[in-house]
């Protein structure tokens, strides 16, 4: 699994480190974000499920999970 | 998701939508919004001189994101009768950006948490102090306008005796019928020579950390900012950090007096608070930005010219079906929630981290002090329309002396 932050298209909202401060924080003054691997101790599903919702509620549509590759 | 709005031709009746209009009795416009928008997310009145008015989520979000199309030159419609462009929000790209990085700092989210939490909190006890033995007041005037006023002249760096001034000139400028065009005009004047005095100032010491002192040390491409390009900044500032939060905290304040069953969940749990926040910011939008059309283009099934003016009426735009399931309905935990209230893309909003620190403080502090509260008197509460929208009356009683 692969948590893709795109970078143009994030303009810092923070609603991620809001949401899951655990599993993201600001990088910068300008407030764009940067993933924080192997910070939960949560098993994979639930997770997973953490990462979809932060996901879901980005208003650039900036943050991707890629499930398709095994647990990094 | 529900279906789409039909979208046939322009439908009338937004041809004399009117968003500067005040409606009596403290009426808020969401019933009205949401009837345009069951129509056609876009529409066209012919109140000044024509303009597109955009009430749906996904022609707004289109909007935000193409600003080679949609340009920010003037985000205000009628526009205010300024000397110079407000700087960042009225540049477009490539120079927005040149600006926009001088003040980032000052808007941080880590910074703006470490550093204006503990004061934020302290001045919200202080003015809750100030009305709590009287078990009345117009939470609007003691607590929602007070609150974004210190944290803009802290901001800016200026004496918060000037307060009064500053908002005397803001709601001049924002709030004034446009059937009266001088009141305005003195009022943008004064608030430029103001500013310029203060910039005098930083001339001669710009150690300080605030932003007129960063703006005074700043270089774009090797180059000290310009006089306009200062003013232009230093209007924005006081425009944006004030009025859209004092709007935002006093519809926020509405809906809590008028709404215990969720005052009493966020009572119990204040963990929910942040997102309530987020929910509040969307079910009350302050700000209804307008774009300068650059090229002609079609956006949910109009078709706009080069040089039309469009307002989205992000009040509108956030309670859109197609976005928010349930959209008239306030869910504080309600996720998503990519409401368009700060903007997006370029120009989003910088002080969003400040916004809703601000905001939240306000609630936990409140519902601590004074968890039952209500609306005293149903006729003096007031909506204000126009660009920066929200309630600015809100008077309630409660069970006095509250808690400590």
């Amino acid at each position: 699994m692969k948590v893709l932050i795109d970078h143009n298209r994030c303009q810092g909202h923070g609603r991620c480190y809001d949401l899951e401060p655990e599993l993201f924080e600001p990088l910068d003054d300008d407030g764009h974000s940067g993933f924080l691997p192997g910070r939960s101790a949560d098993d994979v599903a639930v997770l997973v499920s953490r990462l979809h919702k932060v996901s879901a509620n980005c208003p650039e549509r900036a943050i991707t999970i890629d499930e398709s590759e095994s647990v990094e | 998701m529900t279906e789409s709005p039909q979208m046939t031709g322009c439908p009338a009746s937004y041809a004399d939508f009117d968003h500067m209009t005040t409606k009596p009795d403290g009426e808020s416009p969401y019933a009205a919004y949401r009837e345009l928008r069951a129509q056609c997310p876009v529409g066209r009145s012919e109140n000044y001189g024509g303009f597109w008015v955009v009430t749906g989520y996904p022609e707004a979000y289109e909007i935000l994101h193409n600003p080679e199309v949609f340009s920010s030159r003037y985000i205000t419609f009628p526009a205010y009768p300024q000397d110079a462009p407000m700087v960042p929000i009225e540049i477009d790209p490539p120079e927005h950006a040149l600006y926009r990085s001088l003040l980032a700092p000052a808007f941080s989210p880590r910074r703006t948490r470490e550093t204006w939490e503990d004061p934020i909190r302290a001045v919200t006890n202080q003015l809750i102090d100030g009305f709590i033995d009287s078990g009345r007041c117009d939470v609007y005037k003691t607590l929602a306008e007070p609150v974004p006023c210190y944290m803009g002249t802290t901001l800016l760096g200026l004496p918060d005796e000037d307060a009064p001034k500053l908002l005397g000139w803001v709601s001049a400028v924002v709030d004034n019928s446009p059937s009266d065009p001088e009141t305005p005009m003195i009022a943008m004047q004064q608030q430029y020579e103001y500013f310029a005095a203060k910039l005098d100032e930083r001339r001669k010491d710009s150690s300080g950390d605030d932003v007129l002192s960063r703006l005074i040390r700043a270089e774009v491409d090797g180059k000290k900012l310009s006089q306009d390009e200062l003013l232009g900044f230093c209007l924005l500032l006081m425009l944006a950090s004030i009025d859209t939060t004092q709007k935002a905290m006093g519809s926020m304040m509405w809906h809590l007096a008028t709404h215990p069953d969720l005052r009493h969940e966020l009572v119990a749990d204040p963990s929910k608070i942040p997102t309530a926040v987020d929910e509040m910011l969307r079910f009350y939008s302050p700000s209804q930005p307008a774009r300068l059309v650059k090229q002609d283009v079609e956006l949910g099934g109009q078709q706009f010219k080069a040089g039309d003016v469009v307002i989205m009426m992000v009040g509108a735009v956030d309670r859109d079906e197609r976005e928010f399931p349930d959209a008239e309905t306030f869910i504080p935990d309600r996720s998503p929630n990519r409401h368009l209230t700060f903007g997006g893309h370029i120009h989003k909003c910088m002080g969003a981290h400040i916004a809703r620190l601000e905001l939240r403080i306000v609630i936990e502090e409140f519902l601590r002090r004074i968890p039952d509260f209500e609306i005293e008197d149903e006729t003096k509460v007031r909506w204000n329309p126009g660009q920066v929208q929200g309630y600015i009356s809100v008077p309630i009683k409660f069970p006095a002396g509250g808690r400590a």
